[in-house]
Parts: structure tokens; C-alpha cells; sequence
């Protein structure tokens, strides 16, 4: 009830009596360890033994080392604030930090973001830099060394082919000022366009789509907006797995009585709580969604004045839908008329909707196209610039927004989606970094793999991300990473593709520096350093610095904050953002065009982001996925997350709580489906494709429908890219298509040749 | 599998899968007056929004006595419990929790009337009673609400003992990866339970029993926390006012540095994980038990609550 500082002082002076006093004596004990008094109680050593575990930690530790500071959650883009405390080495646990500084999640978390911390100090963490010996087996190197080797590097492949023969692939885990800097260093030491980062690979198609229709392509909503909705259509997204705090949000909502439709190959969680779940086939969503559009126009369910107000293109659109007759819809994606009825139905009689999705929609070889016919929908229904209504696309990593987009490292746009084939922008960066800038967009995250085939990429630097495991066809990606003649990585641990790699720089977590994330609702939040930098890692920034001084440069930045003040001066949606502001204000959500501006909780109010206001609603038939099953590969493979692992899994698996829940990858397979093929729950089954195979347990679910099955991506071993494809990429987004690929599946005869038991986890060395 | 169907809460219709949520002997009163109202406390007058309570009021404002409202939490909704009954005040209408109390347009509170002033002291000395006091040993040290509210209240010698015989200690459960239960400190306010069935909307915790018996369950009717439908979202130790529930990890960051001097120890008997089979696949809700009956220690069983 009273919180930390809510006490009163009055007693401190009062020594009380009894219970009081007693309470008042081991609470002041208490109070000085949290308080960070200097002088600590020396602490003896302490024998180990069973049932002193605990004891033994408290006596390695400095009693008065406690730390406690609020900070923005660093797995996912929900943006999650809480109190972190430390003594120094490790994270103790999270508390809930006041309302004003948690604004998007209150008191909420998931167990992530509360308790799966053992990452920052595990063992595998990278303490020193890394470079090859003679033998090409990795040594410790010194910080110099290190920097050397990575600057010969860079300036030999510079000089041999060119500074567009390098690429950069900048972290969605770090923050903005080292986005920023990723960007920069990119075009003005490096020299080359080729910069971009995991979005690629997920949301990309969402930027492009709602790009090119509403003028941003983010989130329209604050996360307010799911309380202030009628009803709320998902698709694509295992919310309670992959953005668990806005799933409770979402389910109290219909706890309180709202409605919510799922549209979903798998019946998901979020599913089994909606008002109306409905089974799609994989890779058709855009003959649903138009079918809905023109169940809608037809029988004049949609917004006029909205339509006729505030968009152009109505009769483009109504023409484009015509074929996706509910009869047609049925046939290609398995949603009866009905339910496709019961869906239009509630989305056109509800006032207010919100749309969310994930990578359900995204990640496909036409995923841009999705999105623009889920802006269709949400534009003739109305539901834009009003509160409670809006589209949310759930964005993945922490700051996969901030970093991943708005800063800019990325092959065709500077800082804040300003295009790089602009002139007057180009002009405005050559002069504030002055260098020189190609008017020619690199390449993508996808597209580097492939033009590393051609040639035409010889060196890259990677931070912050494990392409071998994250990019489609990690059999081909894990190539062209060992055939590169020049691979920096720098990151947190030894992970997958650090082992192809000439040096390895070792980098700091989110709580041993200073910056900001922007989360998936547009909102700038503060991330406070709470533990010092472990061993010799250094920030990404810093690094980043060292590298740009020694080709050539003169950075000169002392913190973040600096780093941030030139940004805004460049970035016109984040012109008044600094982090001062936003310590203050507990967050700013961009556009916030200068220091006076009090940021925009909702998109498109008064228009869009568009030339002439309006929303460009485009035409939009349907495209098959790339690769369709087939006699030979009979099944259909979607993949995705789990609750208990995050990604590739390296902040995840030093966690011993969650190995304990999740510990391996899986598949799920269909009751019918799995009969056909005489595998029970729990048996190994080997899961093929064109591209490659993966040995792992089966789990017999109704969840998954028949015909499809599910694998998720958290396990080096079972890495489920191996079967997915680097070349289906969308057209206007290079997005992979990860949610479609035919597979067979086999029950495994004998002994697999993967031992559960005895595997490292991936953040262990080699 | 579930034994048998099921029911509902209400005869209205209930969304999905909260109507699977059986909460047991927990309660969430609907005491939220239905407008705006100006209410007098200690002779001062306060104003107060409508889905206000009394408490509400008196958490305004500089009371002649102080009032602890122990188990009262005041974010995300999570209602009143009624159950510490150290809110009491005096109004016309008698001695009332201001916790569970509308606050109607016109009545007077007194803080420090003493049929009130006393209720408040014996409630929480009553609470004391049954909460094994260790907190040099305790998790929740020095960020403790019962801690913090005893001392605000000057207790010297709480009336009724507290629970330090050890023979009455219930184990502490130990099974979760995260989540540490130590149920002989708990104080039943129903935070924990609300917070897992009205904000995280999961099902997991329940209110079981009655009186003495009263405890913190699973709705599932697991044992122990790793057997329960638990996702290990927090909602519940962020919430909880005493080291009852405690996250693993700092259980230990705020005791005496000494051996033995921690919560497993000085309670003496844990129950650890039986390393029960987890996943790998999450399970789906509609394949967990709820349920919805209990022993009455008769021979008839009866439905929640």
C-alpha cells in the first residue's frame, strides 16, 4: 500500500519499543543496503553447503551494493518499465516502478521481462575482444589488438573493392544513440549504404505497406486505445506468447465484455479467449481480408464520410475485391461464409476497433500486400484517428522501432524515414557528417546474402544479431557468413555466427549503459544504467567511437545524451525529443517536432502523413505464397515464439527457470495428421524441406490445423531456418517468407542424432 | 482433463474462458459509489469522484489518526478484500471498512473516534497473530507493508502473540522457478488472487477454505505451484503486501548476512520441485482443469464458492 518513498520519516528518529522497535531496527538494516549508504557490515565468508546456498551469495557480495533503478525491459518492443535491483553483479529481481514511469504496462510483466535476468551474468558473456590465431582458433586479444585487426579489415576490403562492398547489420537490441551512430558510421566511415537490421525480417512489410497507404509506417494507436475499443481484431499474433503484457491488457478487455476476433492458422491462446476464432489457411490472408473489405462495401457497411473525407482510391479498391465472393474465400482459405459474415459484422458495428497483428501477416512473399489490405479494412471501416481505434502492428525486438527504423540504418532511408534518394535530404546529411553519400540504396539484410553470392559483398559487421539462426535458409546464410572475407561481430555472447566470424568485440546489456528504446506504441522511454559494464565490455556506442577516431574521424561524444541532441537536429519526427525530456515526462511518443511539442499519442487525427492528406487505399489482388505443398513436401510450415524463449535464444537459455519449461524446439502436428503418419505426442520426427531438415520432438495439438504444422525458432541444434527460403522474398520489403513452406514429416527410426540431454546451450563457448 | 463440465459464474453470458475462472471464497465486492460525492473526514471536507470508496476519501486528506488499510492495493483495480479490517472508521452508520464502503454524498468520518481507533489496533494485532514474524530472515524486508504499517502504528506487544510456533508452520513451497509461497506469513487480502484472474485473466490462484483454514490454492487443485497452471507472469509478487509471495532472487538481498538466517530456514520445513514434466508446447487452456467443487468435509460437495 505505501510505497518505498511513501514512508513517513517521523519514526526515524523515534527509536521505538518491542515488535515496533524490532521492526524498525531490521528494517533500517534493510533500508541501508537499498538506500546505498557507503559504509557496508563486512560480511565473513561463508561455508557452502545445501541449504546456505543463498547465505553463500549474500556473503560474496557487498551488503551495501544494492542498486535500484528504473528502466525499459529489454526483450520485447511492449516496452515494459520497472525497478531493476543489483548488487552490482547480477539482477536480483524487478518491482513495479511508479505509475508515471511505466506508463505502458503499470504494474504487469511477463516472465521475461521480471525474472529472466541470469543472462548478464552468466558465463558466457564475452569479457574480452577475440581474434584468430595462426591456427584460425580464437584468442584473447586486448582492446587495441582488437580495434586494429577490425580497422585493417575495413580499410583493406575499402580499398580492394570499393566501401559498398562492406555491410552493416545494426542491433534492434541497442538503443537509439547507437542506432544512430550504426547509421552513421556506416555511411561516413564505411562508406556504404548496405546498413539494415532484423526489421527485415519481420515488420518490414508492415513499414512498406502502411507506408505507402497511411503516410507512417508504425503503430496509429497508444496502448490506451485496446481499453477504449469496442472490439479488437487480431491476426498473426500468439499474443499471449510473444507480447504477453499487451495480451493482458487485451484479455481483460474482454473480461469486461468486449469482443475479440482471431483470425489464425493455429488456435493460439489469445484465441481460445476471443469471441469469435477462426482457422485460416496459411498464406492466403489477403483473400479473407479483401473478402471482408468487399462483404463490407457491399452491403454498405462501411464508413461514408470517413471513405469520402479522408481517402482516395474507394473505387479501386471495390473493383480489386469483387472476385473474393464469401464462396471464393471459403475455397482458397477454409473461413465459412459465416464467419467471414460474423467478423465483417462486428468490425463494421462497433464503433470503435482496433486492428493488431504480428508476423502472422508479415512475413510472407507478398506481406506488403497483406498490410495494405488490412489498411484497407481499417480506412473503410473508419477506424483511424479516433481514440480507441487504429492499427498496432505488436513490433518485436525492445527497439526493433526506435533502432530498427526511426534512427535510420537502414540501405534507403536516413534517421526518421527521411529517403536517401532525395537530394535535399542527402545534401542535409553530407554536410552534418560531412562525407559523401551514393544516391543508390544498398542492399537489404535479405538481399546482403544474396549479393554476397554475386560478389558483390566481401565484408560485413554485424552487431548485435545471429543471422546464421535468424536468417531464412540458415544452411545458405551460414555459408556466406564463413565465406565472408572480412566478418566483425560484436555482441553480448559467443553466439551462432560470432563462430564464422575474424574478430568478435564484446558488448554491454541494456543495463550497463545509458540510452533510449522506442517501443511499439511510437513511445521514446529511458533506459538507465544499473550494473557496470561486465569484464571489458564496452557500449555499442563507445565501440562504435573507438573504431570511427581510428579511421579517420573525430567523434567526440562524452554520453548518450550528446549522441541524441544531434539527432533530433537532423530527424524532424524526433526534432524535440531528449532524454531529458523524456525522463521528465515518463516517455514521448514521435512526431515530436521541437522541444515545445508534447509528442502524438494518435496517429492521422486531423490527416495522414500523405501529400495530400489522404489515405492512398490501394488496390489489392491476391498472390500465392512462393512455395506451395506438394506431393513430395505435403505440409505447410509456419514457425514462431514461445512464452518461455526469446529468439535465438541467447538472453534466454543461461536461464535455468526457463529451460526448465521450454528446453528444446518441437512441432506441432494435427491429431489427424499425426495418425496418417503414426507419430504420437512426444515421438522424434525428422522435419524436411528443399532446403534442409531438423530432428525434433512431435506434440500432437488441435491447436495447428490439418495440413499445417508449427516449429518455433529459439534452439541453434534445431534450427528451424534450415528449411526456410532465402529467395521468396517480398517484393517492395525483401521480407522472408518464414510462415509458408512445404515440408514432410517422418518418424525417426532408431537413435536421432541430436542428444536433448547433453547439449550446450548456445551462449557456451564454440 | 477436466471431471466434468464447468459452470458459470452468473447466468449471463461470460466471456471465453474467464468462466472457467473459479476464484474460491476470494471476493470482489462491487462498493463503488455511483457518483460524485462530498464526504467529511476528521471535520475536513473532500471531494470524490463517482466508483469512489470511503478509504478514497481518507487517503486524501491529513488524518486526526492514521489508518493503516493494509490489504487495500491502489493500481490496476484491484479491489477491496474487506478482510484486514484495519480501515475501520467511525461514521453514522456505525464502525465501517472505508475500503468496501460508497462514499455517499454527505456522510461524516471520524478517524480517531475510539470504538474505530481501537477495531483498527486489535484488527492488525489480530493479523500479527497469525503471520510468522521474521523479518530479519524475510524476503520482503524492509519493503513490506505489514513492516511498514506496524511500525506507522506503534505496535509494541501485539496483543494476541504472533505465529512463531514452529510445529503450526506450514512448508514454505518452494517448487517454482521464479515464485517462492511462504502461506504462514501470508495475511489473505487477495491481491494475489485478483491479480492473477482480473488483471492477468490466467486462472491460476484461488482462495480455498474457510476460517482458520483459509489459504492460497491453485484452481487446478495442484499441490504445489509447479503443478499449477502458473506462466510465470509476476502479477502476484509484484502485488503481494508481506514476504508471502517473494520473487526468487531477492529473497535473500535484504536478511542478515549470517547462516542460516534465511526464510526456508527459519521456517524449517520446504517443499521443493519435483521437477514435474513441463511443455516444450505450451498447453492450451481449454486441456487445463479447473476446479469447481470442494470438499466440505462432509459427505456432500459443493460448488465454488
Amino acid at each position: 500500500m505505501t510505497s518505498l518513498d511513501d514512508r513517513t520519516t517521523d519514526d526515524e528518529d523515534e527509536q521505538k519499543e518491542g515488535v515496533a522497535g524490532f521492526m524498525q531496527g531490521a528494517r533500517k538494516k534493510a533500508l541501508e543496503n537499498v538506500e546505498h549508504v557507503a559504509e557496508g557490515a563486512a560480511a565473513g565468508t561463508l561455508p557452502e553447503g545445501k541449504l546456505f546456498d543463498i547465505a553463500t551469495t549474500i556473503g560474496d557480495k557487498r551488503l551495501d551494493d544494492l542498486t535500484v533503478e528504473d528502466t525499459t525491459c529489454g526483450y520485447c518492443a511492449v516496452g515494459c518499465r520497472f525497478d531493476v535491483y543489483t548488487d552490482g553483479d547480477e539482477v536480483l529481481a524487478t518491482r513495479p516502478t511508479e505509475p508515471e514511469k511505466s506508463p505502458v504496462n503499470g504494474i504487469s510483466t511477463c516472465v521475461k521481462g521480471k525474472f529472466s535476468y541470469d543472462f548478464v551474468d552468466s558465463e558466457g558473456r564475452l569479457t574480452t575482444p577475440l581474434v584468430r590465431d595462426e591456427n584460425g582458433e580464437f584468442r584473447e586479444a586486448s582492446w587495441d589488438e582488437a580495434y586494429e585487426r577490425v580497422v585493417e579489415g575495413f580499410q583493406d576490403i575499402k580499398e580492394e573493392y570499393g566501401g559498398s562492398a562492406m555491410s552493416m547489420i545494426a542491433s534492434s537490441k541497442a538503443t537509439n544513440e547507437e542506432n544512430y551512430l550504426m547509421g552513421k558510421f556506416a555511411r561516413q566511415v564505411l562508406g556504404t549504404n548496405t546498413v539494415d537490421n532484423c526489421n527485415r525480417l519481420c515488420h518490414s512489410s508492415t513499414v512498406a505497406g502502411l507506408a505507402r497507404t497511411y503516410g507512417y509506417g508504425a503503430a496509429s494507436i497508444s496502448n490506451e486505445d485496446f481499453e477504449k475499443a469496442d472490439a479488437i481484431f487480431l491476426t498473426g499474433s500468439n499474443t499471449t506468447e510473444a507480447h504477453p503484457v499487451l495480451a493482458t491488457r487485451i484479455k481483460q478487455q474482454v473480461k469486461d465484455g468486449k469482443e475479440l476476433v482471431v483470425f489464425d492458422p493455429r488456435e493460439v491462446q489469445i484465441a481460445e479467449y476471443a469471441t469469435q476464432y477462426t482457422e485460416v489457411r496459411p498464406g492466403f490472408d489477403q483473400v479473407w481480408i479483401n473478402g471482408m473489405v468487399r462483404y463490407i462495401i457491399e452491403n454498405d457497411l462501411y464508413d461514408e464520410e470517413f471513405v469520402e473525407e479522408r481517402t482516395r482510391g474507394i473505387d479501386q479498391v471495390r473493383e480489386a475485391v469483387q472476385e473474393f465472393t464469401p464462396d471464393y474465400v471459403e475455397e482458397v482459405t477454409g473461413v465459412s461464409p459465416e464467419e467471414l459474415k460474423s467478423a465483417a459484422e462486428t468490425i463494421a458495428s462497433n464503433d470503435r476497433v482496433v486492428f493488431g497483428w504480428t508476423l502472422g501477416l508479415t512475413e510472407h512473399s507478398h506481406g506488403t500486400e497483406n498490410i495494405m489490405a488490412m489498411a484497407n479494412l481499417a480506412a473503410i471501416t473508419g477506424n483511424l484517428g479516433k481514440p480507441g481505434t487504429g492499427v498496432s502492428p505488436f513490433r518485436g525486438q525492445n527497439n526493433v522501432q526506435g533502432g530498427g527504423g526511426d534512427m535510420g540504418p537502414l540501405p534507403d532511408n536516413f534517421p526518421g524515414y527521411q529517403s536517401i534518394t532525395d537530394e535535399e535530404n542527402r545534401k542535409k546529411f553530407e554536410e552534418a557528417w560531412d562525407c559523401e553519400i551514393d544516391p543508390e540504396p544498398g542492399f537489404y539484410t535479405t538481399e546482403m546474402f544474396l549479393a554476397a553470392n554475386e560478389d558483390d559483398l566481401q565484408g560485413m559487421y554485424c552487431i548485435g544479431e545471429n543471422p546464421s539462426l535468424s536468417e531464412p535458409g540458415s544452411n545458405h546464410a551460414s555459408e556466406v557468413l564463413e565465406e565472408m572475407e572480412f566478418l566483425v561481430v560484436q555482441d553480448l555472447f559467443l553466439n551462432d555466427t560470432a563462430k564464422y566470424a575474424d574478430v568478435v568485440l564484446p558488448a554491454c546489456s541494456f543495463l550497463e549503459k545509458t540510452g533510449t528504446f522506442t517501443n511499439t506504441d511510437r513511445r521514446v522511454q529511458m533506459v538507465k544504467q544499473v550494473i557496470d559494464p561486465k569484464g571489458d565490455s564496452k557500449t555499442d556506442w563507445e565501440i562504435l567511437q573507438d573504431l570511427a577516431n581510428r579511421m579517420g574521424r573525430e567523434w567526440d561524444y562524452d554520453n548518450t545524451a550528446e549522441i541524441m541532441e544531434e539527432m533530433r537536429q537532423l530527424t524532424p519526427i524526433y526534432g524535440g525529443i531528449t532524454q531529458e525530456r523524456v525522463e521528465e515526462e515518463g516517455g514521448l511518443q514521435w512526431p515530436c517536432y521541437d522541444l515545445d511539442h508534447p509528442g502524438t499519442e494518435r496517429l492521422y487525427t486531423e490527416e495522414f502523413n500523405t501529400e495530400d492528406g489522404l489515405a492512398h487505399l490501394q488496390a489489392v489482388g491476391y498472390n500465392e505464397p512462393g512455395e506451395l505443398p506438394d506431393e513430395d513436401y505435403p505440409l505447410s510450415l509456419t514457425t514462431g515464439r514461445v512464452l518461455y524463449q526469446y529468439h535465438t535464444g541467447t538472453m534466454t537459455h543461461p536461464e535455468e527457470g526457463i529451460q526448465d519449461y521450454n528446453d528444446r524446439d518441437f512441432v506441432e502436428i494435427n491429431p489427424e495428421d499425426a495418425a496418417d503418419y503414426g507419430i504420437e505426442d512426444g515421438d522424434l520426427v525428422t522435419l524436411e524441406s528443399r532446403r534442409g531438415e531438423i530432428t525434433v520432438p512431435a506434440q500432437v495439438t488441435a491447436r495447428i490445423g490439418s495440413g499445417t504444422v508449427f516449429a518455433p525458432i529459439h534452439f541453434a541444434e534445431t534450427c528451424v531456418n534450415k528449411l526456410t527460403d532465402s529467395e521468396r522474398l517480398d517484393p517492395h520489403a525483401k521480407t522472408p517468407e518464414f510462415k509458408v513452406s512445404a515440408v514432410r514429416v517422418t518418424p525417426v527410426e532408431g537413435e536421432p542424432d541430436v542428444d536433448f540431454e547433453t547439449r550446450e546451450p548456445v551462449s557456451g563457448d564454440d | 482433463m477436466s471431471s466434468h463440465e464447468p459452470e458459470p459464474h452468473s447466468e449471463f453470458d461470460v466471456p471465453p474462458l474467464t468462466e472457467t475462472i473459479a476464484p474460491g471464497t476470494a471476493s470482489d465486492p462491487d462498493v463503488e459509489s455511483a457518483e460524485t460525492a462530498t464526504v467529511t473526514v476528521d471535520g475536513q471536507d473532500v471531494e470524490v469522484e463517482a466508483g469512489s470508496t470511503l478509504l478514497d476519501a481518507v487517503e486524501e486528506v491529513e488524518t486526526d489518526e492514521y489508518v493503516p488499510a493494509l490489504c487495500h492495493y491502489d493500481r490496476q483495480d484491484i479491489g477491496p478484500r474487506s478482510e484486514c479490517r484495519t480501515c475501520m472508521v467511525e461514521t453514522e452508520d456505525g464502525v465501517v471498512a472505508a475500503c468496501s464502503t460508497p462514499a455517499e454524498d454527505g456522510l461524516e468520518v471520524s478517524t480517531d473516534a475510539a470504538p474505530a481507533s481501537e477495531a483498527r489496533d486489535v484488527n492488525l494485532d489480530l493479523v500479527l497473530s497469525d503471520h510468522n514474524l521474521r523479518c530479519t530472515t524475510c524476503g520482503k524486508n524492509g519493503r513490506c507493508d505489514l513492516q511498514d504499517v506496524s511500525i506507522e502504528n506503534d505496535v509494541e506487544e501485539p496483543r494476541y502473540g504472533v505465529l512463531d510456533d514452529r510445529d503450526e508452520y506450514e512448508p514454505i513451497d518452494d517448487t517454482s522457478d521464479f515464485i517462492q509461497i511462504d502461506r504462514n506469513k501470508c495475511i489473505l487480502c487477495n491481491r494475489c488472487v485478483e491479480a492473477c484472474n482480473d488483471v492477468q485473466v490466467e486462472g491460476v490462484l484461488r482462495m480455498e477454505g474457510h476460517g482458520q483454514d483459509t489459504r492460497i490454492g491453485f484452481q487446478n487443485g495442484a499441490d504445489t505451484m509447479e503443478g499449477s497452471t502458473c506462466v510465470s507472469c509476476g502479477h502476484c509478487v509484484t502485488v503481494c503486501p508481506t514476504g508471502s509471495l517473494v520473487e526468487k532472487g531477492i529473497e535473500d538481498a535484504t536478511t542478515i548476512p549470517l547462516p542460516g538466517f534465511n526464510q526456508k530456514n527459519s521456517v524449517g520445513k520446504v517443499v521443493e520441485s519435483a521437477d514435474v514434466e513441463k511443455g516444450p508446447m505450451t498447453p492450451m487452456k481449454r486441456d487445463q482443469v479447473t476446479e469447481t467443487t470442494r470438499e466440505t468435509g462432509g459427505d456432500e460437495e459443493r460448488d465454488w464458492p
